[in-house]
């Protein structure tokens, strides 16, 4: 919409703002920021970085700069950039043009306007857009002399885009925050003595633990596709699409199922997986679109998945020596003191004294409580038995 | 600071004519705040006001309708009646002659109800006089932002009887909005979708689980873990802080969790520590392991996460909260052999379950014989791993509706 004479269309308003939104949900779309940025503030060369005082800077994207030019502004020459240490003082929302820093002559004699003159740049400015853990999050803009100084005019269009850029910024940080948080309450899940998926109402996984990923890997009978999850004996896909369809619902809140069981038959003749599908209810968001909305879960127990607990967490967390940790194990996998005793060269004596002992490091009982509290505590691990 | 040069910014001389670009300012506005409440909601009826006033319009609205519902999922009625609006999307909706153009167009299409007819066959149209009429409009500008199996939503602004009809500008200006309005919708849902599984992943855990961020505080809590809270029973939450009601008890437990999170922020390296919690009912005390979570290294646009730390409390009774109901429907065992199956799963001992069920040891054994056959398992330690899956639905049924919150 800039009524300014121009030799070539430049980019308008709407079509940066634009482009800056679909960068919030595409990161890849934030080269194409720039391009447009590049036109609409008249710049040759734009960046977006990430600068710290301490540990110097990272340039995460850049448009129209040369290589050489970036390698030694990255290395040494952002120390003397006049813009960060005013984006520091400033904050998130603040602007900075080296010519409204100082005059021409002034900055034409510093080192760094040396080093920008080396690849035709003179005037520079920018903005920051976010601060967290004492970095910032900055765009840069640059143009050659020849291009003019900044003017009312440029400052008031970098400070029509900056809000959107923090905004989307913003956005793309809480996305992305969400999924690292996703991904550490996955790795919790893969602690279960079972494997689990996350499904939508059409049977889609929305997230799996490890064990859940490995048997989707083996293709024995249950597997993961674009479709969702299937079992490959047809009577058992039914039933399965059935408890699906009414677990589904029940997790949208239209139902009442309490979901079901079933035995899965595994083509390579193995034991049976022994599934749950069960609902799991969930706030329902005023807003959705199509986002993967997860209501089912399934939970699938395979006789080979053996609990296989880590004799070094058992010794780091509950303070018992690594003889200790073993029999432990041993009891959790169904081994009696004799067999333990057997197997480690010792007699059936010390292995009861070794129990006693870690019964009382867990304050239990019998036998079966240490069991119970082993499968239970969230110390218990799986790992996939290697015999397939 | 400006010395000695004409050509810098802000000094009024130089100034170009403000006036091409202040004309988007009110553009810009508008689109801010359009994705402001895709972050926060309760931004959405500042949108609408934004949108009337870009608009030159006396009303508008955001509709979002549940199609299995039928009936409004979200709505932001600005100036409206909130029940006559309702009525339209009831019953009106289908007599809406701006809408039935909308129908025959692609999602996004910004249309003018008058465009669609003559201002004399408006007023003549059942929809006008026994409905927009009450409602003072008269000119309809809007879109659908989607239209999907489950759900459509709809914008629209209006102008009442006697003001100027809406412009191929205002269309424009219409046109230059919409496309945000999709893309901020898919934002806000791409945002509950994300939020919705990570609580979801939280439930699938059978402990009471606490995340915790950078200044030991819940982020999230899991269904049992909040149930924990509740119950006041040897654990409580004090300032955002998980907390110990016994004095010993709260100094481990904080020490505990001040070391995860300095781990999980880096500057440790402890595995994390296992501990007990005392119970003033007298209940054997909470399991409790605290454990550091890793953060990844933040890249640009990424976002860190907020959770240094987990704390993990293994609560007995709902871990053999699983239903006997659900155990007899899924499996199709007996009451007695649910019994059994619990009971083990509790690790009592054959004989013990004899004993409280004032039958015989044999009886016991062959119960849990045809319930190993009818689960299909082997061990005991088998039956066990299964049911703690089933623990899942246990707790879900145990909660409350009335929770909204994540």
């Amino acid at each position: 919409m800039t009524t300014r004479p121009r030799k070539s269309p430049r980019p308008a308003l709407t079509d940066v703002v634009s482009e800056i939104y679909e960068a919030a949900l595409h990161p890849e779309h934030w080269m194409k920021v720039l391009t447009q940025v590049n036109g609409f503030l008249n710049v040759r060369s734009s960046m977006l970085l990430l600068a710290d005082a301490k540990s110097g800077i990272n340039i995460a994207v850049n448009c129209g700069l040369d290589p050489q030019a970036l390698a030694e502004f990255g290395a040494h020459y952002w120390q003397q950039d006049p813009g960060l240490p005013v984006f520091a003082r400033e904050g998130p929302g603040s602007t900075a043009l080296t010519n409204q820093i100082m005059t021409d002559s002034e900055f034409s004699k510093t080192e760094f306007a040396d080093f920008l003159g080396r690849y035709d740049i003179f005037y520079c400015g920018g903005a920051s857009l976010a601060r967290s853990g004492g970095r910032d999050g900055v765009v840069a803009i640059q143009r050659p002399r020849r291009a003019g100084a900044f003017d009312a005019h440029d400052l008031g269009k970098l400070k029509a885009v900056v809000p959107h850029l923090q905004r989307a910024f913003q956005i793309s940080r809480t996305l992305s925050g969400l999924a690292t948080e996703r991904d550490t309450a996955l790795s919790m899940l893969d602690q279960l003595p079972h494997a689990v998926i996350l499904l939508d109402a059409a049977g889609r996984a929305v997230a799996m633990n490890r064990s859940a990923e490995a048997i989707a890997r083996r293709n024995d009978g249950i597997s993961l596709t674009s479709a969702g999850l299937q079992v490959s004996a047809p009577d058992e896909q039914y039933r399965l699409r059935e408890l699906l369809h009414h677990a589904g619902k029940t997790g949208l809140g239209r139902g009442t199922h309490t979901g079901g069981a079933l035995a899965v038959s595994r083509p390579s003749g193995a034991q049976p997986y022994r599934v749950l599908i069960v609902p799991v209810r969930m706030p329902q968001p005023k807003l959705n679109l199509g986002a993967p909305r997860a209501c089912v879960a399934c939970i699938i127990a395979a006789p080979e998945t053996a609990t296989s607990l880590q004799p070094a967490h058992l010794q780091a967390w509950f303070g018992l020596t690594s003889a200790e940790a073993r029999v432990a194990l041993a009891v959790t996998e169904g081994q009696s003191v004799k067999e333990i005793a057997e197997r480690a060269a010792t007699s059936a004596e010390t292995v009861r004294n070794q129990l006693k002992t870690v019964f009382g490091k867990f304050g239990v009982h019998r036998q079966a409580e240490l069991v119970r509290l082993l499968l239970t505590s969230p110390t218990a691990r799986v790992r996939e038995s290697e015999t397939n | 600071m400006p010395r000695n040069r004409a050509a810098i910014p802000l000094s009024g001389r130089s100034m170009p004519p403000v006036g091409n670009y202040s004309g988007e300012r009110q553009f810009s506005d508008l689109v801010g705040s359009i994705y402001d409440a895709a972050m926060e909601p309760d931004g959405w009826a500042a949108v609408v006001a934004k949108l009337k006033q870009y608009l030159h319009c006396q009303t508008g609205l955001i509709f979002l309708e549940d199609v299995h519902h039928r009936k409004a999922s979200f709505a932001v009625i600005d100036q409206l009646d909130d029940g006559l609006a309702n009525q339209y999307y009831r019953h009106y909706v289908f007599l809406d002659p701006n809408l039935a153009a909308k129908n025959q167009l692609p999602v996004g299409t910004v249309t003018a109800s008058n465009q669609v007819m003559r201002d004399r066959q408006w007023e003549n149209s059942e929809y006008y006089y026994d409905f927009a009429r009450h409602l003072d409009i008269f000119y309809q500008l809007g879109a659908y932002t989607h239209r999907r199996p489950d759900s459509f939503g709809s914008i629209g602004v209006h102008r009442p009887k006697g003001a100027n009809p809406f412009s191929t500008a205002d269309i424009g200006r219409m046109e230059r909005i919409v496309p945000h309005l999709r893309q901020a919708f898919r934002v806000s849902s791409l945002l509950a979708g994300a939020q919705g599984t990570l609580s979801a992943l939280m439930e699938l855990h059978p402990h009471g689980v606490f995340l915790i961020d950078a200044g030991g505080r819940i982020v999230l809590a899991n269904r049992r873990g909040e149930g924990l809270l509740r119950r006041r029973d040897g654990l409580d939450q004090v300032d955002g802080r998980l907390s110990a009601l016994s004095a010993s008890g709260q100094e481990a437990l904080a020490r505990a969790i001040h070391i995860a999170v300095l781990t999980g922020l880096g500057t440790g390296v402890h595995p994390g520590q296992a501990l007990t919690i005392d119970r003033p009912s007298g209940a054997s005390p909470h399991q409790v392991l605290v454990t550091p979570m890793h953060d990844l290294p933040t890249r640009f646009g990424g976002g860190p996460s907020r959770i240094c730390a987990a704390v993990f409390v293994a609560d007995r009774q709902s871990m053999s909260g699983v239903s006997s109901d659900a155990l007899r429907e899924w499996f199709g065992l007996t009451p007695a052999e649910a019994r059994v199956a619990l009971a083990v799963t509790d690790g009592l001992s054959v004989k013990e379950i004899a004993e409280r069920s004032a039958s015989s040891s044999e009886t016991v054994r062959n119960q849990l014989k045809t319930v190993f056959s009818k689960v299909g398992v082997h061990r005991q330690a088998e039956l066990v791993r299964l049911l703690l899956g089933s623990a899942i639905s246990a707790c879900d049924a145990s909660t409350e509706q009335d929770r909204t919150g994540s």
